[in-house]
């Protein structure tokens, strides 16, 4: 399983990549910022998306709405991650078409929990209808 | 990569936040001495602190998170314009700054962090400003109210809530 991290700060994409590469053997790839996971999106068809809402300059769900708005990423499961519980921001990122919503801080279970129903749950995506657990 | 190279990860992450947080803060220091308002320089501060929560959360370091949030608190307040920048806020920022590094750290030798004493720092320094208080005032007017009795009804919520966050530190300073 290929899996693309974007998150700025190095701590949580590492966190990320320890987690996943143990508990699912997936192959991690990082993107510090939006503008990097725009490059690197083109060049790998990746299984999972996990996006963290607030980074600087391209935000995550700019991104996501990016993704969604281009053919080659419309169906990739994303999971949204933020530090904060507004209930804005995880409606905002459901009505984009996120799969699901990961909350700071969260263990390894509950990442491979999200992980496991965003890859479950493609089909409600992009429609606005609540895709959350 | 291993769970412990994820930590290593994040100390050196939290350190440079904190480093990043101490020359932010005196150049903040500099600019406020001189008259000078910097809103750019308070809103990186308010993201160091903010991204130091998230990590710190991830990573187990509780007391850490708790005086992040603490301190984000004070910085949303600072950003909106709901407390004023003034020497005793630096203090009390400057302290923060101070707190993560010992917690970071947890160095035997130091001196212990009081976490109870400082969340009273914070809430000494984020009291209602003259202009909530006179909003109040015109709200009691409006409602027929006598004012104090409103103020006195925030002063006792808020002072419930910082005995639920001292609650809280003291169980977390307990559980670690």
């Amino acid at each position: 399983m290929k899996i693309l991290v974007v998150e700025d700060s190095s701590a949580m994409r590492a966190f990320v990549r320890a987690s996943l590469e143990e508990a699912e053997h997936a192959e991690v790839f990082e993107a510090s910022n939006g503008f990097e996971a725009l490059r690197l999106l083109p060049r790998g068809q990746y299984d999972v998306v996990i996006v963290d809402i607030n980074m600087p300059d391209v935000n995550g769900l700019e991104l996501l709405s990016f993704m969604r708005s281009a053919d080659a990423h419309r169906d990739t499961p994303v999971v949204l991650i933020s530090t904060e519980s507004s209930a804005k921001d995880r409606e905002r990122g459901l009505a984009l078409g996120a799969n699901t919503f990961l909350q700071k801080p969260f263990g390894v279970n509950e990442l491979v929990e999200a992980l496991r129903f965003a890859l479950n749950n493609r089909a409600t995506q992009g429609n606005g209808e609540d895709a959350a657990r | 990569m291993s769970e412990g190279d994820a930590r290593e990860e994040f100390l050196a992450e939290a350190q440079e936040i904190i480093e990043g947080l101490s020359r932010d803060l005196l150049l903040l220091d500099q600019a406020d001495k001189e008259g000078r308002d910097d809103p750019d320089l308070i809103n990186e501060v308010f993201r160091g602190v903010h991204t130091l929560k998230g990590i710190a959360g991830m990573f187990g370091y509780h007391q850490l998170g708790a005086v992040t949030h603490a301190l984000e608190d004070l910085l949303d307040d600072l950003r909106l314009g709901r407390v004023s920048l003034t020497q005793n806020v630096l203090d009390v920022l400057f302290e923060g700054v101070e707190n993560f590094q010992r917690l970071l750290t947890e160095d035997p030798d130091g001196p212990p962090v009081d976490l109870e004493a400082y969340a009273a720092a914070i809430d000494l320094v984020q009291a209602p400003a003259p202009l909530a208080r006179e909003t109040l005032e015109d709200y009691a007017r409006k409602i027929g109210r006598p004012a104090n009795s409103l103020y006195n009804t925030l002063v006792r919520l808020r002072t419930a809530l910082r005995h639920c966050i001292q609650a809280r530190l003291r169980q977390e300073g307990g559980a670690a």
